[in-house]
């Protein structure tokens, strides 16, 4: 964990902003299923939702690890009281499961964008996943490396629909997606730089920002 | 070219009248909204009966109106649409 002392709690509430952008997404993806066909709509929801769900269970991992309790026990009338997380025997299973869900939204999220046609990959694909899944339970590195990849990806997808339509909300869209490239990125030093940390979660938080920003401005253009 | 889907076509009977002021002559929209007279009237009959489209005459023409009903409906899917192509679903 990078997080410095005087930051820990204020990243859950970034966190917190992320997810509810992502889930708000999700939902309104799916809203419109009347006049987009096929599955896309439900794919899409899928994504953010995975994603939007991953943030919830940090949130849930971090709190548990920034706030433990104070355990006490009596043996032959001594007290003994030791610091505990609250679910310390989950701690690691809910990291998997966070990054597993990040990873896997956003991996359906560049698979759609991309418009990839090889579905027939697609089990071999969250089998390699789960794979990376694990490796990045030990190094926190590969993991920011993989979504610095895919956020990427997906912001190259829009840069080019950018230069055919160019809309303030496609451009708008870029960049967010490029600032939470950036952000993963920052991400990733902080393994080495503690100090990033800060920053990059901050960066992060205005991706989203971005993000719904040019939601509102969609859903009030006339 | 790929064949419309049913909600796409409401979209563009509605836009069409919009785009004319809310007011359209049937002989226009087909036109517009690239439609048979045939389809054009199986969809009217719908639009017709669910309040977002009315059929008006006036000096002996008979036009295509939309309804408030219709204008708050175009909206929403004018709405989603511009989110459909921002995000790219």
């Amino acid at each position: 964990m990078n997080c410095p002392g005087w930051f820990m709690g204020f990243d859950c509430f970034f966190d917190l902003v992320g997810s509810l952008v992502l889930l708000l997404l999700g939902i309104y993806s799916l809203k419109i299923k009347s006049i987009a066909a096929g599955k896309r709509p439900h794919m899409f929801f899928l994504a953010f939702i995975l994603m939007s769900g991953s943030y919830l269970v940090r949130i849930f991992k971090n709190i548990n690890i920034y706030f433990p309790v104070i355990r006490s026990f009596n043996v032959l009338g001594m007290e003994f009281t030791y610091e505990s997380y609250r679910i310390i025997p989950l701690i690691a299973p809910v990291s998997f499961a966070s990054r597993f869900l990040f990873l896997l939204g956003l991996f359906i999220l560049y698979f759609l964008i991309t418009k990839s046609r090889e579905k027939r990959h697609l089990p071999f694909m969250i089998y390699m996943l789960l794979v990376l899944t694990y490796l990045v339970s030990f190094r926190q590195v590969i993991f920011y490396l993989t979504a610095a990849f895919l956020f990427a990806q997906v912001a190259v997808f829009y840069s080019r629909n950018t230069k055919k339509s160019k809309t303030l909300f496609q451009k708008i869209l870029l960049s967010g997606f490029v600032i939470l490239t950036v952000a993963q990125v920052l991400f990733l030093f902080s393994h080495f730089f503690n100090a990033l940390y800060a920053p990059a979660a901050m960066v992060q938080f205005a991706g989203f920002l971005l993000i719904l920003i040019d939601f509102i401005l969609l859903m009030k253009a006339k | 070219m790929r064949k419309r889907e049913r909600m796409e076509i409401v979209y563009d009977i509605l836009f069409s009248i919009l785009n004319r002021s809310g007011k359209i002559k049937p002989t226009q929209l087909m036109t517009k909204a690239n439609l048979s007279y045939k389809m054009m009237n199986e969809y009217l009959d719908d639009l017709v009966e669910k309040n977002l489209v009315a059929k008006t005459k006036r000096n002996q023409r008979h036009y295509l109106e939309i309804t408030d009903k219709g204008r708050d409906f175009i909206e929403k899917a004018m709405r989603m649409k511009r989110f459909k192509e921002t995000i790219g679903i």
